[in-house]
């Protein structure tokens, strides 16, 4: 028999005890604003950014124009000029090599000056040399430029093949191959088994290239190389590996080395990696292993975007019902999206859905109420942004899509700021502004272009830089040397190959994904996982910027010009470690490389050299 | 954390880890077995049994190539464990076990709370710590005279013996680094790496370093000072067991740590962990406890009993000491055969009693044995000598140290064509000081005068600083008054007191004609210089018992014990401060080492640093024994023969992620004397040819600034091409260090022309 007093007691813990747990739930949906999105920055000045990019671009522009126009003398170059300057050495300054050696200026706000030849520079001052030569060894007069370019390296400039001259023109020419620290050519062409990347050339761990188990499938690299071996003064940063047991490291092919050559520095890169838009990150590296240190801007961003994020309406049923013995709407909501916020919780990502409420317009098949209320809702408890996918396997044009996905969108949320959206068809760009207003970045496929840029005056283009699905090696060398670069990955993940398989299901579907995302962005965790609408203000940030760093004795000097609320940088360390730091706050992303997330125009950054514990 | 202090707590740490195996275990085993006897006598007793089971245990899981950490720890943990439960069962551990026992049934059953539990076994601890404390406090009112004596000791010694290992990180004894090989290889279970050879010092370093993972460097460069001290206390002990006042031990041992007049060939070794110096811990025990022996049979059973119990303990430990100091040098065993000697011959009429002889020649035989056994087996196994033996034979059949040292050379010579420096185990025991002071007798013995001159010249240089007779003559005078006094003492009927005194004294004047063996044509025992570490020794033995004859007749006239313990010491204490005001109290010697500070600092962040087996260090030999369990080592004549002309090498490597250069701006001699002693590697140096071909000879006198000046060179280049790669990893004056980061599987060639590649 329980007493009344203690009833009442037992009654009042069970009410508190539900109290308790309905109240947080109950906050939850009382104070979610799923309507609108919390990542659109209304006070981000974006015209004014972009005015800053305009002039900079057109500052540093005018600046090697004037340069370029010059006839070539030790004249054409005063002190102060010199502060980053880059000459570009190519008789075909346009072509792969050229665009990618023009971006990588871009982003370094670095003043590109192209020569077909460098003749002119033989008598030029020790002081008044260029910084660096990027040389686009296929397209240079060896006959008249080896000499000088030998003379230049002596006296204590940096030159960057970032593309070798033909292993003929190297056996041809003594001196060329003696300052590029090639003991031997031992073969002009062959092919070998893999390649090894050393760590401390790009950010994150050093890999090794080569099939084998756990790594089936994933090569694509070009193993058919010349084999150079480098010798005394050299430093290897990637190899070949054979699987000839026998042969000594130091025989192996040497695809990326620096060779110490008088006063001066030889970067050479073997291969075709500056020939696509990732190889702007060995063109970092190699700056960054250049110097005692290096100093550069990036976007600090890191996105996984689910396009074509189903789920709204009951397409495809049939051969989802074969699959999954379930609809659409409910294997997203039950399956697929619980699935996705595990591995998210994972790796930390941020996640930038672009949801697609049909795919297939054709049919009666139409989107359901409430789902999108339910998906913001839950996107705004996990830290996600919405935005519009443009994929459809019917036959609308973009406008009609859109028109019709906008209307859905109308009747959900109407105050949800529809800012970025993804693009199947890069071609079609221009008709998809026009259909979304307000739009601030458009993410498009892997392709050949530049991984960011501006599209106009006020969008951003953000180029996916790998697929969730795949991880082959080249696309592992290239998310490094972004990362390098930019501190910046775009990784997309396509969810119509959910809702319309394409042969796997879905459980194979999530192990690929998550496998990839947890394993191979590990490495890459010091930089800060974003949405679409965050990266785009980075970015315009990035792009806004100017910069001038300098070393004096133990202090680096880092002037940002520009600066709008934050700015990024990664600073590269070969000797020293950081001893304090004014102006910014550092993180340290491991091999020497830390990462400045700068608040004041003035940053001083103080370095010691290693101290012993025992002294 | 500054080197002097983390010497302080490896220090600290050695010491505590070497008493607590060597005294306490057996402490706690035969605790009870020698309750009548004073602290000293059961101290050294269980010293001697600690050291005696370390040697033999290491020795036999050498021998079964069993021997590591696992296998130690179990030989000691599980016989003491035995040991203490065999005799202590009825005492305390029945009792033990039995509460502990109904305790636990107690908490199972719930007839006792855990909280109780957990109180009674908190009471339990404090009573004992009570009882402790009480006990010491007690201790420390009725011996107030040893504790006051034995702390001044210990902080004279700690003065004298240890402030140098707080300012001189490095291996103050040239064959260290060679002792340091041989321990190494015990971790491949090979005790006779390098031959034949006494294995005692080496099994006691190797077990505490195996178990308790103190790198062998770091045990070979402070047990010197833990050696001194046992050295001092064995000598102290000896003589508070034969003094009948309580202050002439002390006195005496005071004399021989803090006057200036002793030379340094006197006591320079013991700046050193050396196995000779090891060896002394037990001469004196095996004197001490024969002693012991004889007073124990005495009280059995008169002299003409039967054996009796503790007789045999004491005849046990007696063999054991002996059995201790051949398994650690040789030369500790002809000291105490000597000092043998010279007991038989006083105590002839009890020695040669038909009771005595055979058990204490039976005792001394099988200690002997115990030792040379092994080695013996070893030997016949196919294992040669090694050179050392070689060496001290030599100077036994009469050859000069000179002879032998040229002999040596010669040797290394042969064997430097065939191996590099690194790999000579270099032979003999000529070991060498960086102040190795040219005895001042040395010059002056020929020059005529009688035998006695000539012996109180020797006795001068050798012993003590004077470069007159003086000191000399006054050993002399005092072996005779003690051979006096000893007559006398017989023929006034204290027996013991006379013939010890006797015996004391004819050691003495035994080390005296061996000090002059040459000179007489009679055999050469050991070389001159150790012989005056012995004659050092023996001699405080000598004079703290004339001054407990001085102090026992001149206190007869004071009443009271504590005015007869105070007096003498004050009087001592004051006269030593008279002395220091005049300059007579001898100052910490200097010792230099034979490595820089700057590579002993290197070499404790390196392994720090380091995981093992990822770094490579190019120096001189002197690092590669010191880090060999650690990482790699690549000699530095190796790497500028492989940089040399024609030699070079298409490509060289160094591998390890970490490379670390060892350079010595100032370079040492070696105790090799050249002209530009001393002075700093330079250009000049570095272009004169690389001085191959002459084995450790590269690294000593000239050589070692040629090879270092060239090294400089050859890393100032390096540093020029890997600017970024290549930092200061530690520089002071006389030495820098650089270290190399590099990709372990695509490592720098390290050929290259620096400019000095002759």
């Amino acid at each position: 028999m329980v007493s009344r007093r203690n009833f009442f007691t037992m009654l009042l813990l069970l009410m508190i005890m539900i109290f308790m747990f309905m109240f947080s739930s109950v906050l939850k949906q009382v104070l979610n604003e799923y309507g609108t999105n919390s990542y659109a920055e209304g006070d981000l000045d974006t015209q004014g950014l972009r005015e800053r990019y305009d002039a900079l671009s057109k500052g540093l522009s005018d600046k090697a124009q004037a340069l370029s126009n010059q006839p070539l003398t030790s004249k054409t170059f005063e002190e102060g000029d010199l502060d980053k300057r880059v000459l570009f050495l190519s008789k075909k300054s346009d072509n792969e090599v050229g665009q990618v050696v023009a971006s990588w200026c871009e982003y370094m706000k670095r003043p590109l000056i192209t020569y077909y030849t460098i003749k002119g520079l033989g008598d030029v001052e020790f002081t008044k040399l260029p910084e660096v030569i990027i040389v686009d060894g296929e397209f240079v007069n060896w006959d008249m430029d080896a000499e000088v370019l030998i003379s230049l390296v002596e006296q204590g400039t940096c030159v960057i093949f970032a593309r070798m001259p033909s292993p003929r023109i190297i056996q041809k020419y003594d001196g060329l191959r003696e300052m590029m620290g090639i003991k031997t050519v031992y073969s002009e062409n062959i092919a070998i088994d893999g390649l090894r990347l050393f760590p401390g050339f790009f950010i994150g761990s050093e890999e090794e290239y080569k099939e084998g188990p756990g790594n089936e499938g994933r090569q694509d690299l070009d193993l058919t190389i010349p084999w150079y071996v480098t010798g005394e003064g050299s430093k290897v940063y990637m190899m070949g590996v054979v699987n000839d047991r026998t042969r000594k490291s130091a025989d192996l092919p040497s695809i990326v080395w620096r060779h110490a050559y008088g006063d001066g520095k030889v970067f050479c890169i073997s291969g075709d990696y500056v020939t696509k838009e990732s190889g702007i990150g060995f063109l970092t590296a190699c700056m960054g292993e250049r110097d005692t240190y290096n100093l550069y801007p990036v976007i600090n961003a890191q996105n996984l975007v689910l396009t074509n994020f189903g789920g709204f309406s009951d397409e495809n049923g049939e051969a989802l019902n074969a699959i999954y013995d379930q609809r659409q709407i409910p294997l997203f909501r039950d399956v697929v999206w619980p699935s996705i916020v595990s591995m998210t919780e994972r790796t930390g990502d941020k996640i930038s859905l672009m949801i697609a409420p049909q795919m297939d317009y054709s049919d009666d098949k139409e989107p359901e109420d409430n789902l999108l209320i339910y998906y913001l809702r839950l996107l705004n408890e996990g830290y996600g942004e919405a935005g519009l996918s443009t994929k459809q396997f019917s036959s609308l044009s973009i406008k009609e899509k859109v028109g019709r996905d906008r209307v859905f969108w109308q009747k959900e949320a109407a105050d949800y700021v529809l800012q970025s959206a993804y693009l199947d068809d890069a071609t079609k760009y221009d008709e998809m502004k026009q259909s979304i207003p307000g739009l601030r970045t458009v993410v498009i496929d892997e392709g050949e272009g530049k991984p960011v840029w501006y599209a106009d005056d006020e969008v951003t283009i953000q180029m996916a830089t790998s697929d969730a699905q795949t991880h082959k090696f080249s696309e592992d060398l290239a998310v490094k040397s972004y990362e390098t670069a930019l501190g910046y990955s775009n990784v997309l993940l396509d969810m119509s190959l959910v809702s319309h398989p394409k042969g796997e299901d879905f459980a194979e579907f999530s192990r690929k994904s998550s496998s990839n995302l947890i394993t191979f962005w590990k490495q890459f965790a010091g930089f800060e996982k974003t949405t679409l609408s965050e990266s785009d203000a980075r970015i315009r940030r990035f792009f806004a910027l100017d910069y001038y760093d300098g070393r004096n004795g133990d202090e680096i000097h880092l002037h940002v010009d520009g600066l709008d609320e934050q700015a990024f940088f990664i600073l590269k360390l070969n000797r020293d470690v950081i001893d304090e730091v004014t102006g910014a706050q550092i993180t340290d992303l491991k091999n020497g490389f830390y990462l400045l997330d700068v608040s004041e125009e003035d940053v001083v950054i103080k370095v010691k050299e290693r101290w012993l514990f025992y002294y | 954390m500054s080197m002097e202090l983390l010497t302080l707590l490896q220090l600290i740490y050695v010491i505590a880890i070497y008493l607590g195996v060597v005294v306490l275990i057996p402490a706690a085993v035969f605790h009870g077995k020698l309750e009548d006897h004073p602290f000293y006598v059961r101290y050294t007793a269980y010293a001697c049994i600690g050291n005696f089971y370390l040697m033999n245990l290491v020795l036999v899981l050498q021998l079964l190539h069993i021997s590591n950490r696992t296998t130690l720890i179990l030989g000691v943990v599980i016989p003491a464990l035995l040991g203490i439960a065999a005799f202590h069962w009825q005492d305390w551990v029945k009792a033990s076990l039995v509460s502990a026992g109904e305790t636990t049934h107690n908490v199972i059953v719930n007839t006792m709370g855990v909280r109780l539990f957990v109180v009674r076994i908190f009471q339990n601890l404090g009573k004992s710590v009570t009882n402790m404390l009480k006990a010491i406090g007690d201790n420390l009112l009725t011996r107030w005279f040893d504790w006051i004596g034995t702390i001044a000791l210990i902080v004279v010694i700690c003065w004298q013996y240890g402030s140098n290992l707080f300012s001189v990180y490095g291996y103050t004894a040239s064959d260290m680094l060679v002792h340091n090989y041989w321990i190494n290889a015990m971790s491949d279970n090979q005790i006779f790496v390098a031959g034949v050879y006494p294995f005692g010092f080496h099994c006691i370093i190797y077990f505490f370093h195996a178990t308790f993972g103190v790198e062998t460097y770091v045990l070979l460069r402070l047990f010197s000072l833990l050696e001194t001290f046992l050295i001092h206390f064995m000598l102290l002990f000896l003589l508070r067991l034969i003094c009948k006042t309580d202050a002439a031990p002390y006195v005496a041992v005071g004399i021989y740590l803090l006057l200036n007049i002793w030379g340094k060939n006197a006591y320079v070794r013991f700046f050193s962990a050396l196995p000779q110096e090891y060896g002394m811990i037990f001469i004196l025990p095996a004197i001490f406890f024969l002693i012991l022996f004889f007073r124990e049979r005495k009280e059995e059973n008169g002299e003409k009993g039967l054996r009796g119990k503790k007789s045999t303990t004491m005849l046990k430990l007696f063999a054991m000491n002996v059995s201790m100091t051949f398994a650690v040098h040789f030369y500790d065993t002809i000291a105490l055969g000597i000092f043998c000697i010279a007991l038989g011959i006083v105590f002839w009429k009890t020695v040669f009693h038909k009771e005595y002889v055979g058990r204490i020649m039976g005792a001394g035989v099988i200690g002997l044995v115990i030792a040379v056994f092994p080695m013996w087996l070893a030997y016949m196994g196919g294992t040669p000598l090694e050179g050392s033996l070689r060496w001290g034979i030599s100077v036994m059949n009469g050859y000069t140290i000179e002879d032998v040292q040229a002999e040596e050379e010669s040797q290394s010579f042969d064997q430097s064509l065939a191996a590099p420096a690194e790999n000579l185990a270099r032979s003999g025991s000529g070991t060498t000081y960086s102040i190795m002071p040219k005895p001042a007798a040395l010059t002056t013995v020929q020059d005529g005068g009688n035998f006695l001159t000539n012996m109180a010249r020797q006795i001068s240089g050798y012993v003590f600083i004077g470069k007159s007779s003086s000191f000399g003559m006054i050993t002399l005078i005092l072996v005779v008054l003690g051979a006096i006094l000893g007559g006398l003492t017989l023929w006034k009927g204290d027996a013991e007191r006379g013939k010890m005194l006797l015996a004391i004294t004819i050691n003495v004047a035994a080390f005296c004609l061996l000090l002059m063996s040459r000179e007489m044509g009679i055999p050469i025992l050991m070389d001159k210089n150790r012989t005056s570490i012995y004659l050092g020794y023996f001699f405080i033995l000598l004079l703290g018992l004339l001054m407990d004859y001085g102090l026992d007749v001149g206190m007869a006239f004071l009443e009271g014990e504590t005015i007869k313990k105070v007096f003498p010491a004050l009087f001592a204490t004051i006269c030593f401060i008279f002395l220091g005001l005049f300059g007579w109290v001898r100052k910490p010697a200097e010792v230099e080492a034979f490595q820089k500070n700057g590579s002993i600092i290197c070499i404790a962040n390196i392994l720090r640093e380091n995981a093992p087996g990822t770094f490579n260090i190019i120096s001189a030999n002197d690092e590669m024994r010191m880090t060999e369990e650690y990482g790699y080592h690549y000699e530095v004549s190796r790497l500028l023969v492989q940089n040399m002309g024609d030699n070079a090498l298409n490509y060289l490597e160094v591998p390890a992620s970490r490379v670390y250069v060892f350079i010595e701006k100032i370079p040492g001699d070696y105790d090799e004397p050249y002209e530009g002693s001393g002075s700093a590697i330079s250009k000049a140096s570095a272009r004169k040819p690389l001085p191959f071909n002459e084995g450790f000879g590269m690294y000593k006198g000239e050589n070692r600034n040629i090879v270092m000046s060239k090294l400089y060179f050859w890393a100032q280049a390096f540093g020029k091409t890997y600017e970024n790669e290549m930092s200061v990893y530690y520089e002071d004056d006389e030495f820098v260090c650089y270290e190399i980061r590099q990709n372990v599987d695509r490592p720098y060639d390290m050929s290259f022309d620096y400019g000095y590649n002759n």
